[in-house]
């Protein structure tokens, strides 16, 4: 049985799992635009960026997958149900920014002139899906740094509202989510 | 294209012979050829993309041979043979995807030459080498303006060349990241080789 006074432990490991990968996506992200100016050094951050945005697609889908198919913890009950509600929609806006940051981001990397499939464990590669369109892939590059600053700003909200509920209102949501 | 028994010789020579046989011969009726020294010879690009910066890159395996008769320059005349895969952009991966069928393609091309086909001096210290270049499998007339910097390692008779010339990567079909990644590459060639009679 799983302990209802918590997040099932898969979705727990999982999400912490994306936080961190996440977080070094950004970072990788940051630093291969602005702060590495070796074109050998920036090309494998550029290719490691690729592969961690698909395993975070992958890690995102899989949790996404196990919040259907496990038991929610069960809600707190000083947390007034607007507010419950309210945080409900957000996580769902948090998975769709993942997700749609990836897909630009992969559609982005597919369109490109410059044929440079992603690479995968194992020595595979992510095949493009699209035909190169420099004008496409210029327009999806856009929408990649728009939705990566959506998503930067709604963790920061995630994270800032996790901070409040443990420290000032010294509840329970992020004991919720304690990864052992 | 046809080869003096002489040059051939000479050829010979300069391939196979200990450096202490190599002796110069006042009387020689053509520049000797020697073989290019990898050890003082290096073959640089430079490439200008949107959005990254300026990529330089270097080959570390060629062969070739060099005659320079600077009073007689048509009489000089270069061969380079670079072996593609030899591409170093200072990353192991970098360098593996120049390889592949988007840029030098090395499982069908694997070697870049040059054939030159005549020899102009510009001026005292300047020369204009044109030529035959192959890349990717296609060949285009090519040409490098060639400075010669004077002796080289203290020896009056050896001379330090630096050519320099901007390929156009579309000539030769490699079209990958067109135009982000400029249709211009700069090429900088700097090597070493015996002056000739001058």
């Amino acid at each position: 049985m799983s302990d209802p006074s918590r997040w099932p432990r898969s979705i727990r490991l999982l999400h912490w799992l994306g936080a961190a990968a996440i977080l070094f996506a950004f970072a990788l992200g940051f630093a291969m635009v602005n702060l590495v100016d070796d074109p050998g050094e920036r090309f494998e951050l550029y290719q490691a960026h690729k592969s961690l945005g698909l395993l975070i697609l992958a890690l995102t889908a899989a949790r996404l997958a196990l919040r259907f198919a496990r038991a929610a913890p069960k809600p707190i009950v000083t947390i007034a149900n607007w507010r419950r509600r309210g945080a409900g929609t957000m996580h769902i806006v948090l998975y769709v920014l993942t997700i749609a940051l990836i897909l630009a981001g992969y559609a982005m990397v597919s369109t490109s002139t410059l044929p440079l499939p992603v690479a995968l464990p194992f020595g595979f590669t992510a095949p493009n899906l699209f035909a190169p369109d420099e004008a496409v892939s210029e327009r999806l590059k856009q929408a990649h740094h728009v939705l990566a600053a959506a998503l930067a700003l709604g963790l920061a909200g995630h994270i800032a509202a996790a901070i409040k509920h443990h420290f000032v209102d010294r509840d329970e949501t992020l004991r919720l989510m304690k990864p052992f | 294209m046809m080869v003096s028994a002489r040059r051939k010789a000479a050829l010979r020579l300069s391939v196979f012979a200990a450096a202490a046989l190599h002796f110069p011969s006042p009387l020689r009726a053509e520049p000797r050829a020697s073989s290019i020294d990898p050890s003082h010879t290096s073959i640089e690009f430079f490439v200008d993309a949107i959005g990254w910066p300026r990529t330089k890159g270097s080959f570390s395996s060629f062969s070739g041979r060099i005659a320079v008769d600077l009073s007689r320059p048509d009489e000089s005349s270069v061969v380079l043979k670079v072996a593609a895969k030899s591409v170093d952009v200072g990353s192991r991966s970098f360098d593996d995807y120049l390889c592949g069928d988007a840029f030098f393609d090395i499982s069908r091309y694997p070697e870049i030459s040059f054939v030159s086909n005549r020899v102009e001096k510009l001026d005292e210290h300047h020369a204009r080498v044109s030529g035959d270049l192959t890349l990717r499998g296609v060949t285009r007339p090519f040409a490098v303006d060639v400075a010669v910097e004077g002796a080289a390692g203290g020896e009056a008779s050896r001379l330090r060349f630096r050519a320099t010339g901007i390929l156009h990567r579309l000539e030769f079909g490699m079209n990958a990241g067109f135009p982000a990644i400029s249709n211009d590459v700069d090429l900088v060639i700097s090597t070493e080789a015996e002056g000739g009679a001058t």
